[in-house]
């Protein structure tokens, strides 16, 4: 078994919306630096939430999230960006810019962290042709299928090459052949040295690719064994 | 390079909502052009009302019947005055002469007026720097031919106040149009940020700092403020062209045109770059309302 140091540490988070059920009850847990993993747990459990505290855009009502040693509640106002920036978000919904091209889609967070023009066209283009969809680059996003446009979104959470991964059910809206490269590109991602997290409720894709399995079940995260 | 980049967000964000910027473009020109125009004829009017009284013309009108040697000793007295000059005795026959001339068109109909009970008027002036005093015009009424010094202190008493009122008006009109200028681009810009909400939400979730997110729309809210100022300028410049062809068309106004003046060099710029500092003041507004709400 491989060992990891922690990278990212929930200790005792509570967490609830407004009168509702707390989402999290004193939840723990630990994940190590390159480490893949999956997060799995019905809907509403509080996947989302989880990444969200992680990316310091919640705050939790109790207990303390570190990353990469440093409490997130601790980050300044101005520093809140730079965190952002060590993580890569494959969301849902992908949260796409329908009317650009897929390279302007993919461009956006290495202009965000001021890159050269001509830089950024060779990361683009470089990255297009390892996941093997260069032929896409110049089309608007909005003409393309919801497998291709997943492909862009987890280029865009990994063009900047961010310390974490967190891919928010990517799969859930594809066909099962699209969802199993979406999720090798992933594996390829982590090999690579990025810790990536998967959420996800698809079951038969954690059994065919096994790996460290975490599961929120009535407010608490829960190491499920293999 | 970083700079190319705030370009192309800046020509993308005009892109995205080149309607409602080319409208606030146009609405905030017509407040600018109402409100120069207002300054222009306003600051004219001042001009031209100062330059009147500068001159500190006076008349002595004299009685009907009185004697030359008192006439004499009255002009005498005019030109002991310190600062006295330009003093003419205009007797009944000049000022009827100088009356019909001065009424041009209507000549013809006051010829056939009888105008014999014109009376006699002394003429004169004071120079800058001196004023003829209360006491010197008391000296000059007891005199046993004069009948009236006319020194237009009423009058003048009545366009200051008439100024201080306009003044009063005016500064409430200038606040106003300010600050519907202000709103105006505010507007715009909140539109423009409105209509890219989607994209401000991604670009928050990617790490992007608020000057990144911000910058593109103060210097689009400057941007506007600036083409909005030298618009005005220009719209203001025909206008004010207009106005003194109006001017100088008629005999009895053409004198004025001499004295009437559009913005110098200075002003205009100071102007246009005024106008660019309200634009990034009224999106900085916009901008910090709206960024609030658009948190991811």
């Amino acid at each position: 078994m491989t060992h990891f140091s922690p990278q990212i540490q929930f200790s005792r988070i509570t967490k609830s919306y407004l009168q509702k059920e707390p989402v999290f009850r004193d939840a723990s847990l630990s994940i190590g630096s390159g480490e893949f993993l999956y997060l799995t747990g019905a809907s509403g459990s509080g996947k989302t939430t989880l990444f969200r505290l992680l990316m310091g855009v919640e705050q939790a009502d109790a207990g303390e999230v570190n990353f990469e040693g440093r409490a997130v509640v601790d980050l300044k106002l101005r520093e809140r960006p730079y965190h952002l920036r060590r993580f890569g978000v494959v969301f849902q919904d992908y949260k796409l810019l329908g009317h650009k091209t897929a390279k302007e889609n993919i461009s956006i967070p290495l202009l965000i962290k001021g890159e050269l023009f001509a830089e950024v066209s060779h990361k683009v283009a470089d990255l297009a042709e390892r996941l093997g969809f260069s032929q896409l680059l110049d089309s608007p996003v909005c003409s393309m299928s919801g497998g291709e446009q997943q492909l862009i979104a987890i280029a865009r959470a990994y063009i900047h090459n961010p310390a974490v991964i967190l891919a928010d059910e990517p799969t859930a809206n594809l066909d099962s052949q699209t969802a199993e490269i979406t999720l090798e590109i992933l594996r390829k991602i982590n090999r690579g040295g990025t810790t990536v997290v998967l959420a996800t409720h698809n079951l038969d894709l954690i059994q065919r690719h096994p790996a460290r399995t975490l599961l929120i079940r009535q407010s608490k995260i829960l190491e499920v064994q293999r | 390079m970083k700079q190319s980049i705030l370009i192309q967000q800046v020509k993308n964000n005009i892109k995205a909502h080149l309607a409602t910027t080319l409208g606030g473009l146009l609405t905030t020109t017509c407040a600018v052009v109402l409100l120069g125009v207002f300054v222009l004829i306003y600051v004219n009017l001042i001009h031209i009302t100062n330059n009147f009284f500068h001159q500190s013309h006076y008349s002595v009108f004299l009685k009907a019947e009185h004697l030359s040697e008192d006439r004499a000793f009255v002009l005498d007295l005019i030109r002991s005055i310190p600062g006295s000059s330009g003093v003419k005795a205009v007797s009944p026959a000049q000022s009827k002469e100088d009356l019909l001339n001065s009424f041009d068109s209507s000549k013809g109909v006051l010829e056939k007026i009888d105008l014999k009970h014109l009376p006699w008027v002394l003429d004169f002036s004071i120079d800058p720097g001196f004023h003829l005093s209360e006491e010197q015009v008391a000296a000059l009424n007891q005199q046993e031919a004069v009948q009236e010094v006319f020194y237009g202190r009423e009058t003048k008493d009545q366009v200051d106040t008439f100024f201080q009122i306009a003044n009063f008006i005016g500064l409430f009109l200038v606040a106003l149009l300010i600050i519907a200028i202000v709103y105006i681009i505010q507007n715009t810009i909140m539109l423009g940020i409105r209509s890219r909400a989607k994209e401000i939400e991604v670009l928050n979730v990617l790490g992007a700092t608020p000057s990144f997110i911000q910058l593109p729309f103060l210097i689009e809210g400057a941007l506007i403020g600036f083409c909005a100022g030298l618009c005005s300028v220009g719209v203001m410049y025909l206008v004010y062209r207009f106005l003194l062809a109006g001017v100088t068309f008629s005999p009895s106004t053409y004198g004025l045109a001499e004295l009437v003046h559009f913005f110098g060099l200075y002003e205009q710029i100071t102007a246009v770059l005024v106008m660019a500092l309200m634009g990034l003041f009224s999106s900085g507004l916009a901008t910090r309302k709206i960024l609030q709400d658009l948190k991811p």
